[in-house]
């Protein structure tokens, strides 16, 4: 019985992830949500956000680009022989575009999230 | 022994779907690979690559590219596997760190590591959908190294360059590609040469 633990622990460990960029966007509704609520300053969210990953102009606007990319494994694949009729890993690549104005007000929040069984389909 | 069984019984079955440990080359396909709604909003660029080669062998061999992102470090692989390929990245300046060419059938891998040998660079501006080049490799015969009787053995080398046929591309993929970004590829050429430190080992063609 005391096995039982360790076999659970074995399979846990299987299953890994790994992602990058800013975890807030792992939920990049609630971060949305969170933005169109407080109506932060550019200064406000770079302090509850930090950095962007990226920054651009679109529009006469600043964009700041957060992003949050995972990979990991699918539970659904780990069953004795139904697993089989799964993929391996899946994949989560989520985005959260927020746009101030030129004296730094915020004017708006857009999530974008992708997910799917790893690797992506490419529409190419 | 019960338990060994079932953990055998678990790897045997997994053995077909086992997951792959999730890396760093994971998450940059997994960001790289289009996405109209993300290039929609205007932070990212598109880049079509082409690749192809003559090097003999029994089974299909493709190019991979590993590129570096100047501003953040990052690596990443353009694995060009049908001759083509169209990656989405984020504007910047990007160098060739690593080119090779594989092949993989029934569980045999052939791998040829150019290495450092050419040095290769672009750069990309937000909203920009460009056309890289087409990287040609050519198997070059070298020297005879042994010779037995009518018997010898030749030295191969190769040569790669980049060539614009942006004009041969296929109207359908031009087509495909104007359909999900709204523009067309345009000609923006990575600058391709041979790396000084193997420049003086190039075949002469």
């Amino acid at each position: 019985m005391k096995k039982l633990p360790l076999l659970l622990f074995v399979v846990l460990a299987a299953a890994s992830c790994a992602s990058v960029g800013t975890s807030a966007v792992s939920e990049p509704e609630e971060m949305r949500a969170t933005l169109e609520r407080e109506r932060m300053t550019k200064a406000g969210v770079l302090l509850r956000y930090g950095e962007p990953n990226a920054v651009f102009n679109k529009d006469g606007k600043e964009i700041f680009e957060y992003k949050y990319v995972s990979v990991y494994n699918n539970p659904a694949s780990y069953p004795f022989l139904i697993g089989l009729f799964f993929k391996a890993n899946r994949y989560r690549t989520n985005y959260l575009y927020v746009a101030f104005d030129r004296d730094g007000s915020f004017v708006s929040a857009d999530a974008v999230g992708v997910s799917g069984a790893y690797p992506p389909e490419n529409v190419f | 022994m019960r338990l060994l069984l079932l953990f055998g019984a678990l790897l045997w079955t997994a053995g077909c779907t086992f997951p792959s440990v999730p890396s760093d080359a994971m998450l940059a396909r997994a960001e790289n690979t289009f996405n109209a709604e993300v290039f929609s909003k205007g932070g990212k660029a598109v880049a079509v690559i082409e690749a192809e080669n003559d090097i003999p062998s029994r089974y299909d061999l493709h190019a991979v590219l590993t590129f570096r992102n100047e501003r953040t470090g990052e690596t990443f692989d353009i694995s060009v596997r049908n001759g083509r390929e169209t990656v989405m990245l984020s504007p910047g300046d990007y160098t060739l760190e690593g080119f090779r060419i594989v092949g993989r059938e029934r569980g045999a891998y052939t791998s040829i590591d150019f290495g450092k040998r050419y040095d290769a660079s672009f750069s990309l501006e937000a909203g920009e959908v460009v056309y890289l080049g087409k990287v040609k490799t050519h198997a070059v015969l070298g020297e005879i190294v042994s010779r037995f009787f009518d018997d010898y053995t030749r030295e191969l080398r190769s040569a790669s360059a980049v060539t614009d046929e942006l004009k041969n591309m296929s109207p359908n993929y031009a087509r495909l590609i104007e359909f999900h970004t709204g523009k067309k590829p345009s000609a923006k050429l990575m600058k391709w040469k041979p790396s000084p430190i193997f420049k003086n080992k190039e075949p002469s063609e």
